[in-house]
């Protein structure tokens, strides 16, 4: 034992360039590379045909690329085998051989990945570069002399692109709209600088902006579809309704202890309505008057200008109704107890059997009256059967009791949520808009096709943000509820100052996924024959001008949302950084 | 320490008395301001506001119906009854849907169409979804892997694919890529291998089951069986013994052998295929076709067919007539295409035609089962100048594509439609399991891995025993989801004109004009399909969250 | 204005806390079988038991935020029903610390400390963070005000907390376990600033596991087990002679060790 000792220490080892003090052992090495399991050996074999395969067919088909490819991989390989073997490693070779070179299998999957790249990456090239032209002149089949891309058509087709059908004497309010928009960014983004955070002006900026943001749905909606003025212009019946309204919730909010009111907030809540009111006729007037805002028929909005309306419009409403949703879900309040139900429940069933067995009109709606009387009417056994519909309430009555306590918000919210996050949000646009004229007054003009696909994808994307926003509100620990609690505050408060902050700050991540996603989805409804950036390709290549060219237009449409999608992950990056701040 | 004792302490005059002692006013609202009676209040406000809703829309609704919907509920005699909501569905469908698995003419019902439209749904859904655990499996280690290159490509992927629409996805790969291969005649064959893509599809080679499949599909049931008992045995004999055996191994050698047995067991036992031929072509059996044509085209090997010109190739040809769709043909056109020997195959949709065929000369044999041979023989003229000679078969044959003049034959298609929906939503789906399965990984603590080395695990060990178990955990709950969003996704479908339940149903509408009874029909289909993907998502948490106490 | 900083408002009646056969079940698991306790004003009262035996629930049900199912609350005369407007009043007048602290952590220390004040006393900000800043001054950290509370310690998290529970100006004090979390070195600080409020009048009732915090300043301690109140004893008759067999035997666990 002790001699082994004293030789081992005799021979003290050779301190090496760097760190790798090891040296190479043949058997080793083919082991840890080849032969050391039969996976292994089958792998690293297969590999080496393809790769060796693929390298044959290239220096056949493309000689120049590929021998400057095996070279610099055969170069790379050198260096690396060269600083193993004889343990001199600079920094670049040692990096080749952590990151691409460390066993033979890599090695090889370096210089196919590199032979694929190239592949994909000098075809795009020749298409979208070498062989492409970028003047509009060259677009008609006629005239396209290249095999590349014509990407012209983007420049001469950029009227539909950006803003579809939309009269072209509208485009300087679409810029103007852009502009404020793009100034409120600015300003928002100057004002969580932080470098101007803790200043006196940036804290100005900042109110600005949150409040010009506030407002944004507003100023959008006078831009881009203008303001309608109809007599009278004050509609006695409006105004005073919503005065009652807002009367009416501060009446409750006061009687429950909610808000508490003194002589100057209660003149806020009482005029409250009649400013709001007064001032957007007043902006109608006078609009009507110098002819400003001349109303714009929304169906003519198409291109990027729908995109971004559909994106920007479906997640301002989407938000505030996700987040009642979640509420609602999570909604701990007393159920309908039981003896209130069952009663309702039996009486509704007794009712709808002897409507449907007996059948004549007691209080049937008319449109049902001449249909109530299944079992006479009864074809077949099937039928029959469908005559004995009403027992399925007291079977949903007995559901409600056991799976939600009687908790209708909770059973509300989970049925409305679960269903649509069922359906395909295809399936709900062309629903919405096939649907509508089914449930509109007769009278109505009918909607239009612009307002059914907001309604229909506003529905579709508040219960993903329901999900979303359930997921923060059960992030928020049990304590800070209660420490709210403890306090006395009441629940509105309790969201508002301590829950919500909390769970928005949390929720920065998956919302922007969430607007992203919606930013993206928004090209499904140039399926149900929204003309929105996606959908305006068919017009565009309809025109003989621009024949076929659908690749150059898909692969813009594939760019630009890439980009979008790339800025706005950042932005919220940023954002999550400074919600962050403080917080540890 | 302010302080103003109103009663002495301990004395019962502190406590105010009951409520139900108290005056009625204090009691009436007390009752007001139970938190449970606002809640409940709050309640049936609630559910009395969405009554109110609801009438107002359906008052709508119904006076609608009345105006522009009363078509929509006619009965088959012709009256008017919401309960014949439905009768229109058994009308004839009246429009084509290219790519079916089951058989579907333009004369068959709405429903047919429907029921059509739903299994394309589920074949394009669930091969996406297998392809999709796969790609994004192996997408999710590559973002792992110490390899820069293979690792950064892998992100780059998962970006790209992330941040732009599927739906743009789809139509650049449908229209820019399927679309833009080649044609049918310079159809790309990858590595020589019966596989052609071109901008028909994929057509590929495709095992197809021959009558006496049944027989050895039985072996397979035996085999699984031994399997099992295999296993159980080994699995006894392991735990008396205490000495390990490769179980696995020793099942699926078994299983092997007997697949085998099986396969020419059913070969040799089965003589259900044949070939009516004249008794004076001297053919009694298959092989006897070398030296016919040898004769034929007067020649010493058959390898000297192809120095001959076009002209004397096609005199001596085989005429072979075969029933459409069936698997005789691959049967018999396999064995003479191994032999080199030159033929033409008609295709006739029933026996009777392709007896007439067989009888006006056009064809010079009929290959189809034995039974259908026999029973058309009887109806010549002379059936005993006719023969039938029997041709071996076995439980598969493949269906191998072949060119035949402008066109690919046999084998199996991926419609451009379909392949495309296939790809991109594998592609796009794949993307994001990426995430989650990289996601999964990450989240076995590095403490496992040491633990495991700790306990001296193998490698494989550690992997199967400690890592598999704890990332799965974390990957399957959101790899359901993506099989959900998946299979609602099938629906885009119509953006490449695939016929899914969904563009299927659209038609069954501009046909029919029921908008709102096909409309319930579509969602419920696909609110089945989630509920059965969130069960089984309850049913793993269930068990896993059981497992974690 | 600054009387109050010495000491709790004064009460309407002489007993603040009085429990009469408080029952509470968590589906069938019975976790108080049938509490009676009075509590005078000014009184300082220690419940002490080992885990599980309900001592935690019980004082959660004095503010409500456990709810009883059966017998009767009555904290400063008012009766917890299910009353809201009774439930906002007992938990205005009954200061909570938690064994988390439960600081709001997007708050600074002050805006945790005012936000109560103003919005349910409905008092002016300036009153709100002149109070806070007194309070903040008494447990000792007047410098912190403008941080958040992820940058203190846990000491100085729980005494902001006491600070935030002082500051609504509590008649009771309630303490759920104030020291288990925190680190050996920090407890007495906390500990001092309890000792402070004691002796300033405050009826208190905690939880905790500091034997030598109940025997200095507990006037009663209260022993529970199985969701019963097994003693009632003064400090020294509890450490020295305990009349309960169950008692001693947790004693012996507790000071043997």
């Amino acid at each position: 034992m002790a001699s082994v000792t004293t030789t081992t220490s005799s021979k003290p080892p050779v301190q090496q360039r760097g760190t790798f003090s090891k040296k190479f052992n043949l058997n080793y090495f083919l082991q840890d590379n080849i032969s050391g399991s039969r996976g292994l050996l089958i792998w690293v074999s297969i590999l080496a045909i393809v790769t060796v395969g693929l390298l044959v067919q290239q220096f056949n088909n493309a000689p120049g690329r590929t021998w400057v490819i095996f070279g610099v991989w055969a170069v790379a390989v050198l260096g690396t085998v060269v600083g193993e073997l004889f343990t001199l490693h600079i920094g670049a070779t040692r990096w080749l051989k952590e990151n691409m070179f460390n066993n033979v299998s890599n090695s090889l999957m370096t210089l196919f990945l590199g032979l694929f790249v190239a592949i994909i990456g000098s075809g795009l090239w020749s298409w979208g570069v070498a062989n492409a032209t970028f003047d509009p002149a060259l677009t008609h089949p006629d005239v396209r002399t290249f095999d590349g891309a014509s990407w012209g058509v983007l420049w001469g087709a950029r009227k539909l692109l950006l803003t579809g059908l939309l009269e072209p004497e509208h485009n300087g309010r679409v810029i103007q709209w852009t502009l404020t928009i793009l100034g409120l960014w600015a300003l928002s983004f100057i004002g969580t600088r932080e470098s101007t955070r803790e200043t006196g002006w940036g804290t100005w900026v900042r109110r600005i902006a949150n409040v010009g943001w506030v407002l944004s749905p507003f100023i959008s909606y006078i831009f881009l579809a203008g303001l309608e003025y109809t007599e009278p212009f004050i509609d006695t019946r409006r105004f005073i309704l919503g005065t009652v309204l807002v009367v009416a919730v501060m009446a409750i909010l006061w009687f429950f202890k909610v808000i508490q009111l003194n002589p100057m907030t209660t003149a806020m809540w009482v005029l409250a309505w009649p400013a709001a009111y007064l001032l957007w006729r007043g902006i109608t007037l006078v609009s009507h008057n110098a002819e400003i805002f001349t109303p714009i028929d929304v169906d003519r909005w198409g291109g990027l200008l729908l995109t971004v309306i559909f994106a920007i419009f479906v997640n301002i409403l989407s938000f505030p109704i996700g987040i009642l949703l979640a509420l609602g879900r999570r909604a701990d309040v007393q159920g309908i107890p039981y003896w209130i139900l069952w009663p309702i429940a039996i009486a509704l069933t007794a009712w709808g059997l002897y409507t449907s067995t007996f059948g004549n009109c007691i209080g049937t709606p008319s449109f049902l009256c001449e249909n109530v009387n299944l079992w006479a009417t009864s074809r077949n056994t099937v039928e029959q059967i469908i005559a004995f519909w009403p027992l399925l309430i007291p079977l949903a009555t007995w559901a409600f009791l056991r799976s939600f306590d009687g908790n209708f918000l909770q059973a509300f919210s989970v049925l409305f949520i679960e269903i649509i996050r069922g359906v395909p949000l295809i399936t709900l646009l062309f629903m919405a808009i096939i649907m509508a004229p089914f449930f509109l007054p007769e009278d109505s003009q009918g909607l239009s096709n612009f307002w059914a696909v907001i309604v229909g994808y506003t529905i579709f994307s508040s219960s993903y943000m329901a999900e979303l926003v359930r997921g923060g509100l059960q992030a928020i620990p049990k304590g800070q509820y209660e420490a709210a609690d403890s306090l006395g505050i009441n629940t509105l408060q309790k969201y508002r100052f301590i829950i919500l902050p909390q769970a928005l700050r949390i929720l920065i991540p998956p919302l922007a996924g969430a607007v992203i996603g919606t930013f993206k989805s928004s090209s499904l409804v140039a399926l149900v024959g929204m003309i929105d950036l996606v959908g305006s390709t068919k017009a565009i290549i309809a025109n003989s001008q621009w024949l076929g060219l659908r690749t150059e237009l898909y692969v813009f449409m594939f760019v630009l949302y890439f980009l979008v999608s790339s800025i706005v992950s950042w932005y919220s990056r940023r954002l999550e950084d400074q919600a962050g701040l403080g917080v540890r | 320490m302010a302080q103003t004792t109103v009663n002495p302490p301990g004395s019962d005059a502190n406590i105010p008395p009951p409520p139900d002692e108290q005056g009625i006013g204090a009691r009436v609202l007390s009752y007001i301001f139970d938190i449970r009676f606002l809640g409940v209040l709050g309640q049936i406000a609630f559910i009395l506001l969405l009554i109110v809703g609801a009438q107002r829309i359906f008052s709508n609704f119904g006076s609608n119906v009345d105006k522009l919907g009363r078509a929509q509920f006619i009965c088959r005699d012709g009256r008017f009854a919401y309960r014949c909501a439905y009768d229109f569905m058994e009308t004839q469908a009246g429009f084509d849907i290219d790519d079916t698995v089951l058989d579907y003419v333009n004369t068959d019902s709405f429903w047919w169409a429907l029921t059509n439209g739903i299994v394309n749904t589920f074949r394009v859904g669930l091969l996406a979804l297998v392809a999709t655990t796969f790609l994004g499996t192996v997408m999710g280690v590559a973002r792992l892997s110490e390899n820069w290159l293979v690792s950064k490509l892998s992100l780059a992927y998962i970006e790209i694919i992330r941040n732009t629409p599927i739906l743009v996805q789809l139509l650049l790969l449908y229209f820019s890529v399927i679309l833009a291969l080649p044609d049918i005649k310079d159809a790309i064959q990858p590595l020589n291998l019966p596989i052609y893509l071109s901008n028909r599809g994929l057509i590929m080679a495709w095992p197809q089951f021959m009558s006496s499949a049944a027989i050895w599909l039985a072996f397979l049931v035996l085999g699984i069986i031994q399997f099992q008992v295999m296993w159980v045995y080994l699995s006894r004999r392991e735990e008396k013994t205490g000495r390990e055996s490769n179980k696995f191994g020793w099942g699926l050698a078994g299983f092997l052998l007997i697949a085998l047995i099986g396969w020419f067991i059913s070969a040799s036992v089965s003589d259900n295929e044949g070939l009516l031929i004249a008794d004076n072509a001297r053919i009694d059996e298959v092989d006897d076709f070398d030296t016919v044509m040898l004769s034929r085209a007067g020649i010493n090997h058959l390898s000297e067919l192809e120095t001959l010109p076009e002209e004397e190739i096609t005199a001596v040809t085989l005429d072979v007539c075969v029933l459409r769709e069936s698997s005789s043909e691959a049967n018999f056109v396999n064995r003479l295409a191994r032999k080199g020997i030159p033929f033409k195959i008609s295709r006739n949709g029933s026996p009777a035609k392709a007896m007439d065929n067989y009888v006006d000369g056009s064809c010079e044999m009929f290959a189809a089962p034995v039974s259908i041979l026999a029973a058309e023989r009887a109806t010549l003229e002379n059936p005993n100048d006719h023969i039938i000679v029997p041709i071996d078969e076995q439980p598969l044959v493949w269906s191998i594509p072949r060119f035949e003049r402008f066109n690919i034959i046999g084998g199996a298609t991926l419609t451009p439609e379909y392949f495309a929906l296939f790809l991109g939503l594998t592609i796009f789906y794949a993307g994001g399991l990426a995430e989650v399965v990289r996601a999964g990984i990450l989240s076995v603590s590095k403490g496992q891995t040491e633990a495991a080395r700790a306990l001296g695990l193998s490698e494989g060990q550690r992997l199967n025993l400690i890592v598999l178990p704890q990332a799965l955990r974390v990957i399957i709950p959101p790899l359901i989801s993506t099989y959900l969003s998946l299979m609602k996704d099938t629906s885009l479908g119509v953006a490449v004109a695939f016929q899914d339940v969904y563009l299927v149903s659209q038609t069954l509408m501009n046909q029919s004009g029921r908008a709102l009874q096909i409309m319930i029909i579509l969602m419920l289909v696909y609110l089945a399909i989630s509920l059965f993907f969130s069960s089984v998502l309850n049913w793993y948490n269930d068990r896993v969250v059981i497992v974690e106490r | 204005m600054t009387a109050i900083m010495d000491g709790p408002e004064a009460t309407k009646v002489s007993d603040v806390i009085v429990c009469r056969d408080v029952h509470k079940w968590y589906g069938d698991f019975e976790a108080l079988k049938g509490v009676d306790l009075t509590v005078e004003a000014g009184e300082v009262v220690v419940i002490l038991g080992p885990s599980g035996s309900g001592k935690s629930t019980f004082i959660r049900c004095m503010n409500r935020l456990e709810e009883h199912q059966e017998g009767r609350i009555i904290i400063d005369g008012i009766e917890l029903t299910h009353d809201v407007r009774n439930i906002s009043e007992i938990r205005r007048e009954v200061g909570m610390v938690f064994q988390q602290f439960n600081l709001f952590p997007h708050l600074t220390v002050l805006d945790n400390i005012t936000l109560a004040p103003i919005n349910v006393r409905k008092w002016s900000r300036d009153r709100a963070e002149e109070l806070a800043m007194k309070w903040l001054t008494r447990v000792g950290i007047p410098e912190q005000a403008d941080k958040y509370p992820g940058q203190l310690s846990g000491g100085q998290q729980q005494r902001v907390a006491i600070a935030r529970a002082l500051t609504m100006q509590p008649k009771i004090l309630l303490f759920d376990e104030p020291t288990s979390a925190l680190d050996p070195e920090m407890i007495s600080e906390v500990l001092d600033v309890m000792r402070d409020l004691a002796k300033a009048g405050y009826t208190i009732v905690a939880v905790t596991h500091e034997m030598g915090f109940a025997r200095e300043v507990a006037q009663r301690i209260i022993f529970m087990d199985g969701g019963q109140i097994v003693e009632i004893n003064s400090p020294e008759n509890f450490f020295n002679n305990p009349t309960h067999e169950r008692t001693k035997l947790f004693l012996s666990q507790i000071l043997n060790h």
